[in-house]
């Protein structure tokens, strides 16, 4: 009886250990390539008369360890 | 417009830069962009721009008239003029490129920031047409403002 309560335990501890490393390396890879980031995604402009031209500038961050490629940026 | 850097170095920084053109837009708007990129967990981050612009002179209910009726009696079209700067402004003249089927009349409502402009048909015979005026003012952000007047006029 105590000897298969003992190995019951050792199943449980292997199986938790199996997931600790699973759970670990698939946060290693998550942080792998390219990462974007921007603080912030949102602007508005104050108010302006016709003609004026409007212009922002959002800050995009690489929290990645390989270079981030912007491809393309499209508008509607 | 967008303008934007290419590539972004690990743990580095780039900037995106959206560039909008007030001059065709008018009234509240709301604009959004897309950055696609190379993050296989995030392809795309949307960006969102919203704003106002304001006409510097707003004519109301709009930049068209029309006259329809019987020779003679056709009811006169009008809009009003707005300033919605917070200077005054002075329209300094209308010019009308057809002066054989209307006239124009400018009345000063509020002098310096609001005017109704009346046009009257003056048609001798009866037909369509479409007149282009041109409204001239001291704004040198908005020195012409163009209005169409369209008539349609008919015998008794």
């Amino acid at each position: 009886m105590t000897k298969r309560i003992s190995n019951i335990s050792l199943c449980f501890f292997f199986l938790v250990g199996v997931l600790a490393c699973i759970s670990q390396s698939l946060a290693e890879k998550k942080g792998e390539g390219p990462v974007i980031y921007l603080d912030k995604t949102s602007h508005t402009f104050p108010p302006v008369f016709e003609g004026v031209e409007l212009s922002h500038t959002f800050t995009v961050f690489n929290r990645g360890t390989a270079s981030l490629d912007l491809k393309k940026v499209t508008h509607s | 417009m967008a303008r934007y850097d290419e590539v972004i170095p690990p743990g580095g920084r780039g900037k995106v830069t959206i560039e909008i053109d007030s001059s065709r837009i008018r009234g509240e708007f709301e604009k959004k962009a897309i950055v696609w990129s190379n993050d296989p967990d995030r392809m795309s981050v949307a960006l969102y721009l919203k704003g106002e612009v304001k006409a510097h002179i707003s004519l109301e209910p709009g930049g068209y008239i029309s006259i329809a009726g019987v020779k003679g009696e056709a009811p006169p079209g009008h809009v009003e003029i707005i300033n919605n700067h917070e200077s005054p402004v002075k329209l300094t003249g209308v010019d009308n490129d057809l002066p054989d089927r209307i006239k124009c009349r400018i009345e000063e409502i509020k002098p310096g920031f609001v005017y109704r402009l009346e046009v009257e048909d003056i048609s001798k015979n009866e037909g369509h047409y479409t007149a282009h005026l041109t409204i001239r003012t001291d704004n040198p952000e908005k020195p012409e403002i163009p209005l169409i007047v369209r008539g349609e006029i008919r015998e008794e």
